[in-house]
This record gives structure tokens, C-alpha cells and sequence, in this order.
């Protein structure tokens, strides 16, 4: 049984429109356009229990919205979603005790408390026996190495140290399901590495559930092995990662590196170069050709190092969202 | 238990705000002093009555700057703007715990603090004016007093919470809530005592639901409230009191079917 199941989910805004200019203004006191906007448009998914889902799309593709209606913070304009067997936005105490939303953008702690005091009012509002929370709070903090930061005030921690904060004080009564909204939004390389390790380990733990929406393809990279990727509302691929780069890579690099200097002329007829740089030149060859001209160049060439790559997922992501955005435009 | 530690934690929160607290009660008090001494003026220039003398009108103003600080909730703004507009009611929605009372008691440390410089106040004037504040020393009166209070921040502090929620529908409410305002404070007897006031205007503002929340305590802890009228003070804040939740659970339920969490 999925944990979490959405059925031919739809969300419509109903936005206000208005003419430019002075006319438009005049018009729009008497008379008011609006205009319905599809944000999500009848999608299905389902998601198994302890699975890490990356949840990805352009800005305005419809993630922030599909999590805001998982967990319960919008109403569907139609279709079914079930969390955890709960209706999310009937929003009842024993369904909001199992999940957890944590926006990176958004501080939901204390800014004049140390984060002490916000894990405490946490600890009353999901009702947590001291026992636990203290166990978790130690586990936790221990895990994200905050420890001596407890009782500094909010408004002097650094952005990563807050945001460490931020995540204790959303898993301290140890929610079953976690919506991560660009958790690594802002941190440097270092935090963001950091905090990838604590969903992982958090993941692996409590063996908890997780869908994750980030720009970042780092944090998706490291930490999901499926993917659903959305785009205009709709989802255009929901699968493994790597099977994104099946189906959406049709080229793949070869990197070489080449003992003497050789004609780019003759390469260029094996495939594209993208790059040229004194005896390293990478290929971008049809993937059902890859071993065939790999083979090709050994045989020709005298060669220092060969490697036969997949593309970058960014760039396929990427190439992705442009072909759909060129199909849009074509229809 | 639980209740208490949420409402100690933001009793904390409150107390590191202390002097903004203390700035909007001299306000309220700047203004209430100005209309003592405009009274002053005029009683001196006429023959006062028999319930509206220099003591009255003293006790009067101050008990309503009390009121004012104590029982009047100022939480609509907060609502209207930071939890609906800028989108901040996403983490009360998540949170197993309902809105309308996590509000409530966000917002009763501020009552408590800035009644506390009321009272503080009040005693040292009564102190060094003694004979200028006139208050019930009737246990019973004292006691229904309280009662007429509580509920009194319950009327004002309901309506502030509706009036915040409007700003599910209103992308600007403040022009909306500025003459809302306007409006309770002459009906609640926030310029002069509805008693003064013709007799037409009284009665319509002891239908209203805005006297209830300062003119009412004020008389009652002043002694002017016989046993009946008490009770019948407390009936009535009652009865406004079941018809403003009522708008709110309606008001609530229907502007969060609609609530988009703009700028989150």
C-alpha cells in the first residue's frame, strides 16, 4: 500500500487580469476579467513508504503547489490525494503529527529566541515526551553538529546554522513523511553537502519518507533514485534518475585523450566536438554508436585515455524542459 | 500543561519586546490624558452633572486606557497582513494545533504586559491623587467585574481575528480596518462615556457588540452596574460572542478553501 497516492489531481488559481493602461484601469473598476490558471494539471503518482523522491521542474512548473496540496495547505480543485490514509486538507491533529513541511526559503523559527525555544514550543504543540525529545534533540543535534548553537539567538546564527535549526525543529516529533521545498536554497557547497547527509541518514533512520523539490540536480543527484519531473503542470517523466537518462539522453560523451596531436577535421565526421583542448577532445556521439566510434578511435589512433560518458543530467533536464517549452509553443 | 509552556514561550517572546510594548501604551494614554484635560476645561466653564464630574471623568479615562491596553486584541493587522497576504499562515496550517487559540495566546502576553503598566500606573496615581480614582471595593462587583472583562477581550479579540481574516477576500484591508476602528472607538465609548451621548446613539451602541468591550468593564469596575445589569452585561457579551465565532468558523473554513500561500 503507497503512503502517499494522488489520482487525477488538478489545482486552478483564478487570477484577475487588466488592460493596460489608463483605459484598462477605468474598465477594470466596473468590469473585472479573470482568468483560470492551472498550476497542476490531472496528475497521478504514488509513492511507496521509506521511498526519497526528487521532485523536479522549472520555476512555476507546479511543485510547490502538488507539496502545499499534500500537505494540506491547498485545497484540489479536483482529483484524489491520500497521505498517510489521511485527506490532507481536512488537516486533522494525528495527520499533521506524520508529516513535516520545511520551505528553505521560509524562517519558521524564533528570530529574537535561541532555537531552543522554538524546538520547545514545537515539543508542546506535537505533545512529545520530554524522554523522546530529548533523546531526538540530542540525536538530531548531534547529527547536524549544532550542539553549541542552542542557545544563541536566532537573528546571529549563520544561514546555514539557521537552516540546520530549521530542519530540528521540524523533525523533532520524528515525522513519517518529509516535504523538503528547496532545503539547500542559499547554503554554501559545504552546507548543502552537509544537510544532504542528514536527509539521507534521517531517510535511513525512521525509514522515513521523503519528496525533495530542488534547482540544485546535486541534491537530487545524491539523493533520489526516482524522480518525477513536471513541467506546465503535467508530469513528463516519473521514474529512476538514471532512466531519465535512458530515455532523454540520446547522445553519449566521449572524453579523450590523445598522445599526438590529431586532425579535428576527421573527428568531426565521427561526431560532434565540444570540446578542444590541446590533445583532449570530447565527442558527443549517438548513443547506439558510442562503442562503435570508441572502438573506431582506439583502432586509429594512438590514444592516452578513453571514457565513455553520459551526459550530464543538467543538461538533459534542461534539454528536456526546452523541447517541451518548444512543443508548447508549437501548439 | 502544555497550554501554559506554549504560553509561557510567548511570554518570553513578549518580554524581549518589552519596550515596544511599553511605546504602544503611552500612545493610548497620550490620548486619553488629552481628553481628561479637555474635560477639565469644560467642567470648569460648567455646572457638571450629577454622574459625570472631575472624579468620573479622571477614573473614567483611565480605567479606558487599561482597557484599551488590556482588553483590546490589535491582532487583525498581524492576520490580515503577515499570515494571509505574505503567506506566514502556512506554518499554523501545519501545525496540529488551531489557529484561532495559538493566536490567542501569541497575543495575550501583549494584553498582560501592557494592562500590567496600567496598573502600575493607575496605583501610583491613585497613590499621590487618591482621592480622584473611584473604584468598586464590592467583592461581588469586583468578581462580575472580572467576568465582564474576559469576555470583554474574548468580543474584542474575535472580531479583531475576523477582520483579519476579510483579507482572504481584500487584497488591501486597511482603509477597511481604519474605519473599523473609527467605528469601535465611538461605540465603545472610546471619546466620551456612552451614557453622555443622545439617547438614539445609545441605544444603538448597547446593541452593538463595541460597548462591550471597554464601556461595559469600565462601569461595572467603577461600580455603576447594579447585580441585574451585570448579568445582563454578561448575557449579552455572550450572545456576541457565540454569533462572532460562528463568522469566524464560517469566515475561517471558507477563506482557507481559497488561501494560495502567496510568497511561500
Amino acid at each position: 500500500m503507497s503512503i502517499i497516492q494522488v489520482k487525477n489531481l488538478t489545482k486552478t488559481f483564478r487570477i484577475g487580469k487588466k488592460e493596460p493602461g489608463l483605459m484598462g484601469a477605468l474598465k477594470s473598476v466596473f468590469i473585472r476579467k479573470y482568468t483560470d490558471f492551472s498550476a497542476v494539471t490531472d496528475i497521478s503518482f504514488s509513492i511507496e513508504e521509506g521511498e526519497l523522491v526528487g521532485f523536479i521542474g522549472p520555476n512555476g512548473a507546479g511543485k510547490t503547489t502538488t507539496l502545499k496540496i499534500l500537505s494540506g495547505l491547498l485545497y484540489p480543485t479536483k482529483g484524489m490525494v491520500q497521505v498517510a490514509g489521511f485527506t490532507p486538507f481536512e488537516r486533522k491533529n494525528d495527520f499533521l503529527k506524520k508529516i513535516s513541511l520545511v520551505m528553505g526559503q521560509k524562517n519558521q523559527l524564533w528570530w529574537d529566541l535561541p532555537p531552543m525555544e522554538s524546538f520547545l514550543l514545537n515539543k508542546e504543540i506535537y505533545q512529545v515526551p520530554d524522554h523522546q525529545f530529548k533523546i531526538v534533540l540530542n540525536e538530531l543535534s548531534s547529527l547536524m553538529d549544532v550542539e553549541d548553537i542552542l542557545q544563541v539567538q536566532v537573528r546571529n546564527l549563520s544561514l546555514g546554522q539557521r537552516m540546520k535549526c530549521e530542519l530540528i525543529a521540524q523533525l523533532l516529533y520524528s515525522p513519517r513523511i518529509l516535504f523538503l521545498d528547496e532545503p539547500t536554497i542559499g547554503l554554501d557547497v559545504i552546507m548543502q553537502k552537509k544537510l544532504r547527509d542528514f536527509i539521507k541518514e534521517y531517510n535511513k533512520r525512521y525509514n522515513a519518507t521523503i519528496i525533495l523539490t530542488s534547482h540544485y540536480m546535486d541534491d537530487v543527484k545524491e539523493l533520489c533514485k526516482r524522480v518525477i519531473v513536471i513541467d506546465h503542470g503535467q508530469i513528463l517523466f516519473d521514474g529512476l534518475l538514471e532512466e531519465v537518462i535512458k530515455k532523454y539522453s540520446r547522445h553519449k560523451l566521449l572524453s579523450i585523450v590523445f598522445d599526438n596531436p590529431v586532425s579535428v577535421h576527421e573527428l568531426g565526421v565521427l561526431g560532434q566536438i565540444v570540446l578542444h583542448e590541446g590533445r583532449q577532445i570530447n565527442l558527443e556521439v549517438p548513443r547506439e554508436k558510442s562503442n562503435e566510434v570508441a572502438a573506431h578511435i582506439l583502432k586509429t589512433y594512438s590514444v592516452a585515455d578513453l571514457n565513455i560518458e553520459e551526459p550530464p543530467i543538467e543538461e538533459i533536464i534542461r534539454s528536456l524542459f526546452s523541447k517541451k517549452k518548444q512543443s508548447h509553443v508549437t501548439a | 500543561m502544555s497550554l501554559l509552556n506554549i504560553f509561557f514561550l510567548h511570554l518570553q517572546q513578549v518580554l524581549h519586546h518589552r519596550l515596544r510594548s511599553l511605546v504602544w501604551f503611552f500612545i493610548p494614554l497620550m490620548n486619553n490624558l488629552t481628553l481628561i484635560l479637555f474635560w477639565s476645561g469644560a467642567l470648569k466653564n460648567s455646572t457638571p452633572s450629577a454622574n459625570w464630574t472631575m472624579f468620573s471623568v479622571t477614573t473614567y479615562y483611565f480605567l479606558l486606557t487599561i482597557a484599551g491596553a488590556m482588553l483590546s486584541s490589535h491582532i487583525e493587522e498581524d492576520i490580515a497582513s503577515l499570515d494571509i497576504q505574505q503567506g506566514d499562515l502556512v506554518r499554523y496550517l501545519v501545525r496540529p494545533f488551531p489557529y484561532y487559540w495559538i493566536k490567542f495566546i501569541e497575543e495575550v502576553p501583549y494584553r498582560l504586559l501592557q494592562g500590567s503598566y496600567g496598573i502600575i500606573l493607575l496605583i501610583l496615581f491613585s497613590l499621590t491623587f487618591g482621592n480622584l480614582i473611584q473604584i468598586s471595593s464590592d467583592p461581588f462587583v469586583l468578581i462580575m467585574s472580572v467576568v465582564i472583562a474576559i469576555f470583554a477581550y474574548f468580543l474584542s479579540y474575535t472580531m479583531k481575528v475576523n477582520l483579519g481574516l476579510s483579507a482572504f477576500w481584500f487584497t488591501d484591508s486597511r482603509g477597511f480596518f481604519e474605519l473599523f476602528t473609527i467605528i469601535l472607538i465611538v461605540f465603545s465609548g472610546g471619546i466620551v462615556p456612552l451614557h453622555l451621548l443622545p439617547t438614539t446613539f445609545q441605544t444603538l451602541s448597547y446593541v452593538l457588540p463595541f460597548a462591550y468591550t471597554a464601556y461595559f468593564p469600565i462601569m461595572a469596575i467603577q461600580g455603576q452596574l447594579n447585580a441585574a445589569q451585570l448579568s445582563q452585561v454578561i448575557g449579552v457579551q455572550i450572545v456576541w460572542l457565540g454569533a462572532l465565532l460562528l463568522l469566524n468558523r464560517i469566515m475561517w473554513f471558507r477563506g482557507i478553501k481559497q488561501f494560495t500561500a502567496y510568497g511561500q
